[in-house]
């Protein structure tokens, strides 16, 4: 459950990025987040895991206000939402593989878990042939790629993904989409931010639409077309 | 911390140590100055102490008896003397032991003595040496009290003197010491500070997916201690490699007087020491230099 009450984020040098913003994503819910570029979306990813601090209002996540998180509870927290950030942030000095075992084992995982899930997750995104490489040396998509996988490698009860299919070409964008449903269908609650028109129109799902730091539309549908509104 | 953790932590940090090649020698350059001067001065205040030990179980004390004590209570003053409780050694001198010794002296000179021989000037006497010199005092009125001895030649004074001296001297090396263990930290930190600066991303990624501060403290706290360690190793060369440098060569000139450690005896206390310091002062520089970045 993901709850925003009348937010508003102003940043240190006064962009106001977020303006009273509200909404309500129930568990197991799909959500794409749409608008145009600085209307504030990123932001809101980086509300929810607590990389930014609101200025107004309160974030609640899974029933706990983010304001309460104490500096040793965070790092419990965040094990709870897996995120594709928008660029990426993966460890240069990891592999591939190394990336992702990681974020297993920052929660003790044992070296047998990491190897069964890793071939699993990899082969999902399609980058079992990568496993090895740096990602220095993998393209945008793979990155992009590579970052969904860590997302979910740990089957988060939350997943965000803040421009999952920015650099991929339309078919492997639809797979990704493809993809993130799936995961929803196993009851992830599957947060979307997204400039892909075509994707959002197709798959019928809620969009909220943020325009300069305000939700301009929240409901079913593809943003270019006529919706129900809750 | 389970096994597989530290095995991971510790894979890392030695990962870590390697990747980030030139500061980690400019880390263990840092560490090993400072770990040389802290292994001077273990040295330097082991070998001061020996010597302020030697000054005190050598320091005699001479009590000559009175003129014409007959040989029974001479026996009898000795037996007194042993019977002191902090009086460690008896000697007795006879006085033409005395004379004789005062002979070896002007050996070049005899004519000084002449017709001193079958007038012999110098008394009998006693030399006693003491368990604690702290105490010399109350022994003095003891063996002042004891009937026959006619006065007691003491260097008391110079030697409290000296024990105060090197007391001072330790005193002094050792705040010279901590200050410049301090600025040593300092720099480490700060050296350390500039790698942790240039992975500050990377602590950042770590704890968005939801590493512990700990958990991201670890690794660099072993590669500190790595270099904690390394920088012990390459001190403990230098300071031992030119200690016994400097025994060869002036190790002469103080050995007739007071006697220096061999270089195999201070290996030890220097190994430990030096490495317990390079340990903490590695682990301490980047978990401290770590800090700031944790806070996100
Ligand atoms: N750290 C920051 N400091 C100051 N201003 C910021 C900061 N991050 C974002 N902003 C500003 O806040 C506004 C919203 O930024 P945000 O990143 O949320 O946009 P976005 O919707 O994700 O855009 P895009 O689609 O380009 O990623 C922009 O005007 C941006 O310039
Ligand atoms: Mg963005």
């Amino acid at each position: 459950m993901i709850f925003f009450n009348n937010v508003t984020k102003r940043y240190d040098n006064g962009t106001v990025a977020l303006d009273d913003v509200s909404f309500f994503i129930d568990k197991g819910e799909f959500v794409f987040i749409v608008g145009s570029s600085g209307a504030g979306k990123s932001t809101i990813t980086k509300l929810i895991l607590c990389e930014e601090q609101p200025t107004g209002g309160t974030v609640l996540i899974n029933g706990i206000n983010l304001k309460d998180l104490k500096h040793r509870e965070m790092p419990f927290y965040r094990r709870q939402i897996g995120i594709v950030f928008q660029d990426f942030r993966l460890l240069p000095n990891k592999s591939v593989y190394d990336n992702i075992a990681f974020a297993m084992q920052v929660r003790n995982a044992t070296t047998k878990e990491i190897r069964r899930a890793i071939p699993n997750v990899l082969s999902m995104v399609g980058l079992s042939h990568k496993a090895k490489v740096r990602p220095g040396q993998l393209s945008g998509g793979e990155q992009q790629r590579v970052a969904l996988a860590r997302a979910m490698v740990n089957n988060p009860p939350v997943l965000i993904a803040d421009e999952p299919t920015g650099n991929l070409d339309p078919a492997t964008a639809f797979d990704i989409m493809q993809l993130l449903e799936d995961i929803n269908k196993r009851g992830t609650t599957v947060l979307t931010v997204t400039h892909a028109r075509d994707i959002v129109d197709k798959m019928k799902k809620r969009v909220i639409e943020i325009d300069n730091g305000t939700i301009i539309r929240d409901g079913v549908g593809g943003y270019a077309n006529e919706c129900k509104s809750f | 911390m389970s096994v597989r953790a530290f095995k991971f932590f510790v894979v890392e940090g030695t990962k870590s140590f390697f990747k980030n090649g030139l500061m980690s020698v400019a880390s263990v350059v840092t560490v090993s100055m400072c770990l040389i001067l802290c292994g001077l001065y273990v040295i330097f205040s082991m070998n001061l102490n020996y010597a302020a030990k030697q000054v005190e179980t050598n320091y005699e004390i001479q009590l000559f008896i009175e003129e014409g004590t007959s040989d029974t209570r001479i026996a009898d003053i000795g037996k007194e003397l042993n019977g002191i409780d902090n009086v460690n050694t008896v000697v007795f001198v006879s006085k033409d032991q005395a004379f004789n010794q005062w002979k070896e002296g002007f050996k070049d000179n005899l004519a000084i003595l002449e017709g001193l021989e079958d007038d012999n000037p110098l008394r009998d006497s006693f030399k006693i040496t003491l368990h604690d010199l702290k105490q010399t005092e109350s022994t003095m009125s003891q063996v002042n009290n004891i009937q026959g001895v006619a006065y007691v030649k003491n260097n008391k004074d110079s030697i409290d003197k000296l024990v105060d001296l090197t007391g001072k001297i330790k005193n002094a090396s050792f705040y010279f010491m901590v200050f410049f263990a301090l600025i040593s930290v300092f720099i480490i930190s700060n050296t350390i500070r500039i790698t942790v600066f240039a992975r500050r991303r990377e602590v950042n990624i770590m704890k968005f997916v939801g590493a512990t501060d700990w958990f991201i403290r670890w690794p660099f706290v072993i590669e500190g201690i790595l270099v904690g360690l390394i920088g012990a190793v390459i001190s403990v060369l230098i300071v031992s490699q030119s200690y016994g440098y400097f025994l060869g060569t002036t190790g002469v000139l103080i050995n007739s007087t007071i006697q220096l450690y061999e270089v195999a005896a201070v290996i030890s206390p220097l190994v430990i020491s030096l490495a317990g310091m390079g340990i903490i002062i590695g682990a301490l520089g980047s978990a401290m230099s770590l800090r700031r970045h944790l806070y996100v």
